[in-house]
């Protein structure tokens, strides 16, 4: 007992002190102006995938094409708000990140914010439309590069950003001194221009760099770099836990779906051999991988996006008494509850860069993926084979991928139970955190 | 006011059943249609076409061939399987992915001809089909038997297939010596008497096509084209479509018949609607529980 408090205590001093650093809050800053876009475009991109997509998950199973008019013309202006609300997160997180901080550090705010936003567009450029115009790249920028997956990058760059012009204004002060009294608009500009110059200077040399690499800009660099070698990947329960980890940290840090876990999952050569045996046999016992990336994770590891954050939503929703807890967790019950798109929550509570939340961020989805390892090793039930449409919710994974096997619906609200009751006590440190800060400041 | 919470918590909660409800119903519906209709288009997936060698060949024996057949926009994949005479598989080549009409040779160890020596092998051969069967999961295919390969086609299809769980659909025999080298056929063999006794085990729904060369009026250099056409006595009547053909000119030496331009085209027609077809047709990709997942 004294031990786990003694755990719970070392969380808090670990809050504490991330929330006194001046790049912490500038963050923090950073996700309370993107809360509403987010929340906007996880619930547009939710209910476009799922309902105004042919494949999506309402869409196949409530057939709405065939019965609402204008079906198309509503999916093409659901995709383009949605477009436009998720895509550029991470290009906004820059923008805010680097000038909150520059707030903090006393520098000139809304420059250093245009500055940020700068540098990303520039490490993202495609040069190559330039070195060869005939090319099939017709476009200067990726949408793609900006959205909430580069979330990470997006704060990364705008703090080294932030910093970085800190550190070139007071190496111009040391070599022209200001005149403190000068506070003119052209003043202004003049002074800014130095660190500007160097810093978009470096930028673009960097973006063309990157442009040479074989991973052609900073997105896709770090998406190669994150990309686990598949070729020789084993479905092995042990591996599939290592996976969930990595998986977990990376969505802790900010990089939400880096790894592709589709293409290791349903799409894997183990799990199309599990759904020619289920066909041939017409049966989904004893297919020969019973325990693959699909069947744990996929199916049993990921209710509500990484971390299993369906457990936490209802954990907030059942046991919280926090107003601005219970409001981020309705607001994300559509993308993050039925859908997997937990972003409005990763910011909102946040779980991002929060030590308390991690420890049930990692652990949750291992439970749940124990409890479902049990059933299916002791034959209890079977694996879930077949293919859903996409978006379906992520409960019904299991259900669906098992022909409809109720033991299977079971063990998934099972699942979700467990993460909720591991989500509760950090939920109760999380809420005692904040009841004090309110009363302090 | 607490009364009213109650209520509020009472509302929430049945409505969440609901709209779980609304969600498990149609998807349980959904699922079972879709995996039953699965089932049915699974039966024209996977079909391959399993080649057997005649005497004293080896599991190359087809490579020309299947440089012709692959000359088109479709390359199948080639999988070469020899049964040694410790009953142990030696197994060469890969399946592609989504390949859905593979080429499997069977060849065996001991290939030496003679009836003692073919029964021998159409047993391996039933070895060769289970390793087959519980690797790729197929169940039906269209079989080619170059000479005594279409004696072990003909033992296996009497003794060994079962044909609840397997289909042939087809079944391509290239100068096979239904009476060995007997050119009269009054004077039966005892694997003819043999192959005859058994005939009504035969699946009722197969096409045969017995292709014979001659070089002049009587036989190909080795096998008597009247020892081709002892076929009849063991298939006619017994299965859907019994054809024989002659094939005469270049190429139509016992051993060449597998390189003939007129016999690719006969194995391309009556594979047809397999061979051929677009390998990403309609079926995995675009149905909805087999199809990939876009990222």
């Amino acid at each position: 007992m004294t031990l786990l408090k003694r755990g719970a205590n070392l969380l808090v001093k670990l809050n504490r002190y991330m929330q006194k650093l001046q790049c912490y809050q500038a963050i923090m800053k950073t996700f309370s102006t993107l809360l509403p876009f987010i929340f906007l475009g996880a619930l547009l991109k939710y209910i476009y995938q799922a309902v105004l997509v042919p494949e999506g998950f309402f869409a196949t199973i409530y057939q709405v094409e065939q019965w609402l008019p204008a079906y198309r013309q509503i999916g093409i202006i659901f995709n383009g708000l949605e477009l436009v609300t998720v895509s550029l997160t991470a290009l906004l997180a820059t923008l805010f990140s680097a000038q909150f901080l520059a707030e903090s550090l006393g520098d000139d705010a809304s420059l250093v914010g245009i500055c940020g936003l700068l540098v990303i567009i520039l490490l993202n450029f495609n040069y190559r439309l330039m070195m060869n115009p005939s090319g099939d790249n017709h476009n200067l920028l990726y949408l793609k590069n900006f959205d909430f997956r580069y979330l990470f990058l997006g704060l990364l760059t705008g703090i080294l950003v932030a910093y970085a012009y800190h550190l070139l204004t007071k190496l111009r002060n040391w070599i022209w001194p200001a005149y403190h009294h000068d506070r003119s608009y052209l003043e202004r500009g003049i002074r800014g221009l130095f660190p500007l110059i160097f810093i978009l200077i470096l930028a673009a040399v960097l973006g063309y760099l990157l442009n040479i690499s074989s991973q052609k800009n900073l997105a896709n660099l770090f998406n190669r770099l994150l990309n686990l070698p598949i070729s020789n990947f084993k479905h092995t329960m042990l591996f599939i836990c290592f996976l969930s980890i990595v998986n977990g940290i990376l969505s802790f840090l900010g990089f939400a779906n880096l790894i592709s876990i589709s293409a290791l999952g349903i799409n894997s050569n183990v799990s199309v051999a599990n759904i020619n045996y289920a066909l041939a046999h017409k049966s989904v016992d004893h297919v020969p991988n019973p325990i693959t990336l699909h069947t744990m994770y996929e199916c049993y590891g990921n209710f509500g996006g990484v971390g299993l954050t369906l457990g936490l939503i209802l954990a907030i929703i059942l046991f919280s008494r926090q107003r601005r807890l219970r409001q981020v967790a309705l607001l994300s019950l559509i993308p993050g509850g039925l859908g997997t798109i937990n972003a409005p929550l990763m910011v909102g509570v946040p779980i991002l860069f929060n030590p308390i939340m991690l420890i049930p961020f990692l652990l949750s989805p291992l439970a749940s993926m124990s409890i479902a390892w049990f059933f299916i090793n002791f034959k209890m039930m079977p694996p879930a084979v077949y293919g859903a449409p996409d978006s379906t919710p992520s409960f019904l994974l299991g259900f669906i991928g098992t022909n409809g096997n109720w033991v299977a619906l079971v063990v998934s609200f099972l699942g979700i139970a467990v993460s909720t009751a591991i989500y509760y006590p950090f939920l109760k440190i999380l809420e005692q955190e904040m009841i004090k800060k309110r009363v302090y400041s | 006011m607490k009364q009213k919470g109650i209520i509020k918590k009472l509302i929430g909660g049945i409505s969440l059943i609901l709209i779980i409800l609304g969600l498990i119903i149609p998807s349980n519906n959904w699922i079972n249609h879709h995996v039953s209709s699965a089932q049915i288009v699974y039966n024209s997936r996977l079909s391959p076409i399993i080649f057997i060698p005649g005497s004293n060949a080896s599991v190359d024996r087809f490579d020309g061939l299947f440089k012709q057949l692959n000359s088109g926009a479709i390359k199948h994949s080639i999988v070469k399987i020899k049964v040694k005479e410790d009953e142990q598989l030696e197994v060469k080549g890969k399946l592609k992915p989504r390949d859905l009409q593979p080429f499997f040779v069977v060849g065996f160890e001991d290939n030496a001809d003679g009836y003692s020596h073919i029964k021998k092998q159409a047993k391996w051969f039933d070895i060769a089909m289970t390793f087959l069967r519980s690797h790729y999961y197929f169940n039906n295919f269209s079989g080619v038997g170059h000479s005594n390969g279409g004696l072990i086609y003909t033992i296996y299809l009497e003794n060994y297939l079962d044909q609840d769980d397997l289909e042939i659909k087809s079944l391509i025999t290239i100068a096979t010596p239904f009476n060995f080298n007997e050119s009269k056929i009054e004077k039966r063999t005892q694997m003819l008497n043999d192959l005859i006794k058994q005939r009504q085990r035969l699946p009722k729904n197969l096409v045969l096509v017995s292709i014979a060369g001659t070089k002049n009026y009587t036989d190909d250099g080795i096998v008597p084209s009247q020892s081709v056409e002892a076929g009849k006595y063991i298939y006619q009547t017994q299965i859907k479509n019994y054809t024989n053909i002659t094939v005469t000119g270049n190429n139509s030496d016992h051993s060449d018949l597998v390189q003939n331009p007129q016999v690719v085209e006969i194995i391309q027609n009556n594979t047809k609607g397999l061979i051929g077809r677009e390998q990403n047709s309609n079926f995995p990709d675009n149905h909805p529980i087999t199809k990939k997942r876009k990222k």
